[in-house]
């Protein structure tokens, strides 16, 4: 049969790549994807969300480990039992080398950890905010 | 359902042997509109082999070239990989795949592009 | 002047592979015990990371991904997390290793203890990493490592029989007293050193850190093609100055004095005090090296936000781990753990991780889908392909040497 539509391999080509936001800054890995029956009838799934950090990646590492990772994204959550960290699918962008998106890190699920160790450790220390000293000209 | 629940589950055929496991999912872009991407990946078929490693080389496409060495090395481990459109697929379990046709019926697997 | 320093960043990754305080030791070691006879161990070493860091350093430039980016995609994220955690015990050693280094340095310079030194270190490693620009990081210390030539001058200044030298590198030998396993143990060590994977964490991240684009794939050719041999040339004098003053005399090496003895001998207190400054600036290098590759690759395997090119407020996860690495560094520093030993250690376990860091750049470097035209030559992927076999054999040759020699006794 003749599809006009790309064709890619999820496993090769989508997972385990890095997410980048709509302006430039890193966003978490592919950890998984979410797929979803269609709702009436027998068709193939479709591809509605990534997955991403600890509460997606504890079920592929498995094992004591994964589980440690599966409760450290619980503690982290205020909901008694959240799923993993989901972004629609509709807002990716493209991907090649990365996959690139729509919005920005901050309106994501996946930045959960990294704010509490801002907030909690990292703004602290003198000089958080700024660029590292610049050299001008040269 | 999570992508990597299918990946590395068993594929059994219609006679109920154990052929392969699940290497690879196909994606089709053919769904219903999806935001900025257009429209939504569909599942086209699933990619099967020998063994999976749960790494992805990407040495059987067509246009990655070398190194030979390595090239050789996988395909020695991986066997040809075959291939199953979602229409021959029956249903798919936790870590199990039901095919409803013979595995001497599937067409090996071509590279996406 | 700005085409020049364009190649700090490989002067700077090649002190960390060459001339680190883990080398300067073997290196040293080596010239007094078998004389020139593993000096194309380290020419041999010189290519392989050559080659490999052109290759990371492209994939950066063209698809702007780091070598561990490349990890955890190619190998999946249970083989990457093996690797992740095998590298980064051994990232720790090299930090701990290091941070001791410089502070044995300063002890030479100072005669304070190098236990009060460790403290001090540990703070100057992390504030540069926390407030000194990438590039000016990059320029001050890969400059000033270059001090380290006075290790060229130390061969010249002592008129050896060069006719000899040249033989006993062209010509290896087991010299009486030394057995043939003990002569393999250091060759992994030294082939080891050579190409420690933290080069490519931190060479392709570099790269990516000074926003390397297509354009600059001749930057990256250049820093290779001068960086690294210049680096492995230093190793090398290195050696030929241990074999022709403390050989001879049968002076074998532990400690840093004895590695700056040759210099000591034939170029007195100024040549002395070059070398300190140089050992200085590249122990001081090796340890911002492998503190930032530490912040990289846990950042990189998890997907956070790393680098120095964004305030630490943007990417305070890779900064914490910086941190506690340098901290936990500096606490195993403190046990008076032998920091030479440390690092004679660390360098074999790297040995044994090498082809895990190395085959998904070579794969990466063949995607056309990543690499668009900028694949790998024919050429290119047979050096490659050879150079991975020796890294295999090597990682499996090693933990078995290093118990039957008693880690080269």
């Amino acid at each position: 049969m003749e599809y006009a539509g790309r064709m890619i391999d999820a496993g090769l080509q989508l997972l385990d790549r890095q997410i980048i936001d709509v302006n430039g800054e890193m966003a978490g890995n592919v950890d998984d994807l979410e797929l979803t029956f269609p709702g009436e009838g027998t068709g193939p799934p479709i591809v509605t969300a990534i997955l991403a950090g600890p509460g997606a990646l504890s079920r592929r590492i498995g094992g004591r480990l994964g589980s440690w990772l599966e409760s450290v994204h619980e503690r982290l959550h205020p909901h008694p039992d959240p799923g993993p960290a989901r972004i629609p699918f509709g807002v990716v962008k493209k991907f090649n080398a990365a996959v690139e998106l729509t919005l920005p890190r901050a309106e994501l699920e996946v930045d959960r950890l990294e704010k509490w160790v801002r907030d909690t450790i990292i703004s602290k220390i003198p000089g958080a905010e700024n660029e590292a000293a610049t050299e001008e000209g040269g | 359902m999570r992508l990597t629940d299918v990946l590395g589950s068993e594929v059994i055929d219609s006679t109920g042997r154990k052929i392969a496991v699940v290497t690879d999912v196909r994606l089709v872009q053919d769904g219903p509109i999806l935001g900025e991407l257009g429209a939504a990946f569909r599942v086209h078929g699933l990619v099967m082999g020998r063994v999976s490693m749960g790494a992805h080389m990407g040495f059987e496409r067509r246009n990655v070239r070398g190194p030979w060495l390595l090239k050789r090395f996988f395909a020695l481990i991986q066997g040809t990989p075959h291939y199953a459109e979602w229409e021959l697929i029956r249903s798919i379990e936790p870590d199990r795949v039901r095919l409803r046709v013979r595995g001497e019926e599937l067409r090996v697997a071509e590279p996406p592009r | 002047m700005k085409r020049i320093l364009a190649i700090t960043l490989g002067i700077l990754t090649a002190i960390g592979g060459f001339v680190d305080i883990g080398d300067l030791v073997a290196n040293a070691e080596t010239g007094a015990r078998f004389r020139m006879s593993l000096a194309w161990v380290v020419v041999v070493g010189i290519i392989g990371i050559i080659v490999y860091a052109e290759m990371s350093g492209r994939v950066a430039a063209v698809s702007g991904r780091p070598v561990f980016d490349l990890v955890r995609e190619r190998l999946g994220a249970r083989v990457g997390l093996t690797n992740l955690i095998a590298s980064l015990f051994i990232n720790f050693l090299t930090l701990t290793a290091e941070i001791a280094g410089v502070a044995l340095a300063l002890e030479l310079a100072s005669s304070v203890n190098y236990l009060l030194w460790i403290p001090v270190v540990a703070f100057l490693v992390w504030i540069v990493i926390w407030r000194v620009k990438f590039e000016t990081m990059e320029r001050i210390f890969g400059l000033m490592g270059l001090m380290l030539i006075v290790f060229g001058v130390v061969v010249w200044r002592a008129h050896p029989d060069w006719g000899s030298l040249i033989h006993g590198a062209t010509h290896p030998s087991l010299p009486r007293g030394e057995g043939l396993p003990t002569y393999c143990y250091f060759a992994i060590a030294l082939f080891g050193a050579a190409m420690t994977p933290y080069e490519v964490f931190f060479f392709s991240s570099g790269a990516v850190e000074e926003r390397w684009s297509p354009k600059d794939l001749n930057v990256n050719r250049a820093n290779v093609f001068i960086g690294f041999p210049l680096g492995g040339a230093i190793s090398l004098m290195l050696m030929a100055g241990a074999s022709i003053v403390l050989a001879p005399r049968g002076i074998s090496v532990g400690t840093l004095s004895q590695v700056a003895l040759p210099t000591t001998v034939v170029l007195g207190k100024i040549g002395l005090a070059v070398l300190l400054v140089g050992v200085f600036a590249a122990t001081f290098g090796a340890a911002l090296e492998t503190g930032l590759s530490a912040g990289y690759i846990v950042s990189q395997y998890f997907g956070w936000q790393w680098g120095k090119f964004v305030p630490p407020k943007k990417a305070p996860r890779f900064h914490l781990v910086v941190m506690v690495s340098i901290a936990l560094g500096a606490l195993l520093g403190l046990t008076t753990l032998d920091p030479i030993k440390v690092t004679e250690y660390s360098i074999v376990l790297s040995a044994a991780a090498l082809p895990l860091t190395y085959f998904p750049i070579l794969v990466v470097a063949n995607d056309p889908d990543y690499m668009g035209d900028k694949v790998n030559s024919k050429v290119m992927n047979f050096i490659g392909s050879v150079y991975f076999v020796i890294l295999v054999v090597i990682s499996v040759a090693t933990i078995p040497l290093m118990i039957f020699t008693k880690a080269g006794a």
